[in-house]
């Protein structure tokens, strides 16, 4: 009697510690609704959007757990990119930009979060080019819920500016499109 | 005058031959040196809209060309050209025959990619007919880089081919592209 109580204690605080700390938390970047799109001055007079339009990853998203509880990992398939120009496009995925052949992916890999469930920073990794430097995104929780077909779902929008050269990729393309400005609208789908 | 005889071509398959080559080449110069060009030259929008332009007048003249050499008499080889050569030549005229195709058709293929036409100086635009997968227009690009320098080496062994008939063989191949009028036996040797 006194054994089996214990037990199903037991079972039951294992239950309540492992719920939250896998399933609650983990999400799977759904590819469909996430973009990693940015932003660059076209000589000074306009701006260029480009879109990367493979991306995959995950996240932990955890309301509960505070700034330690929260990550995640964006891999983006860098000869995706598209800004609606063939042979821009094509220069892009070129050695004298991305080098696509050289380098398939992207990748954005946290190392810390402050803030709290609503919104803060994300410091990582940017894994681009080749060339891997600690950058600090601002990020934004969107929204999270049920989804319609029985799913749960979180999504958040971050930026962050980089300098095209500290990545290698310092063409040319005049002094007011040095830097520019990436953008990444993540959802995903808890696991 | 305009057909072409037994012996000789008429100026009609002259003209396509010359304005063809003349298109051909420059349209592999012009593509070699506008993929070098940096954002700040003033060339590096034109050139590129120039080099597709030409690709489509190319591909049309080359078509052209083909129609009306089913209805045109065909000059045989002249004597100078020996048997191997003879079988050498129809195949290099062929290859370079596919490639006034495929070369203009894998740019079109590269440049509608994205789903934009190709304007024609301004007269006219060539829609995106196809839609390009990301496989298909890699496939496109290196087709593309490879047989225009591949082509062009084929270019110059057609010429090459063409001086030895006419100096070392003394033949009259090079000669009978430049006039069009049958002039038999007596002018194996070129004007000066």
């Amino acid at each position: 009697m006194i054994k089996r109580t214990l037990g199903a204690a037991l079972a039951a605080t294992v239950l309540a510690f492992s719920a939250p700390a896998a399933d609650a938390a983990d999400y799977t970047i759904d590819s469909g609704h996430s973009f990693v799109q940015f932003k660059i001055s076209h000589i000074g007079v306009s701006w260029m959007i480009g879109t990367f339009e493979t991306v995959s990853g995950s996240f932990t998203y955890d309301s509960e757990a505070g700034p330690e509880g929260q990550s995640i990992t964006v891999e983006i398939d860098t000869a995706s990119v598209d800004t609606n120009h063939a042979e821009r496009d094509k220069h892009l995925r070129s050695a004298d930009f991305l080098n696509v052949d050289e380098f398939p992916t992207a990748t954005f890999v946290s190392s810390g979060y402050e803030g709290d469930a609503e919104g803060g920073v994300m410091t990582g990794d940017l894994t681009l080019h080749g060339v891997t430097k600690a950058i600090a995104i601002d990020v934004k929780k969107v929204g999270e819920g049920k989804d319609p077909w029985g799913g749960y779902r979180a999504g958040f929008e971050g930026a962050v500016t980089i300098t095209r050269k500290d990545y290698g990729m310092g063409y040319n393309l005049g002094p007011s499109s040095e830097s520019m400005e990436l953008f990444l609208f993540i959802e995903g789908t808890r696991n | 005058m305009w057909r072409s005889g037994k012996d000789h071509y008429g100026l009609v398959a002259i003209g396509f031959h010359w304005t063809i080559a003349v298109a051909f080449t420059g349209l592999v110069g012009l593509g070699a040196w506008m993929v070098g060009l940096t954002y700040y030259d003033p060339w590096y929008n034109d050139s590129l809209a120039l080099h597709k332009a030409i690709g489509i007048v190319v591909l049309a003249l080359a078509l052209a060309k083909f129609g009306w050499k089913l209805a045109d008499r065909k000059p045989g080889f002249g004597p100078e050209v020996r048997a191997y050569e003879r079988a050498g030549a129809t195949a290099t005229h062929w290859i370079l025959g596919a490639l006034l195709v495929v070369l203009p058709v894998t740019g079109y293929l590269i440049s509608t990619s994205e789903g934009a036409g190709i304007d024609v100086f301004g007269l006219f635009e060539v829609p995106a007919f196809f839609d390009v997968t990301a496989g298909t227009r890699d496939l496109a690009i290196h087709l593309h880089y490879y047989l225009a320098y591949g082509g062009i080496a084929l270019v110059g062994i057609h010429a090459g081919a063409a001086f030895k008939h006419t100096f070392i063989d003394k033949g009259s191949t090079l000669i009978r592209m430049l006039i069009p009028r049958s002039r038999s036996n007596s002018v194996d040797q070129p004007e000066k």
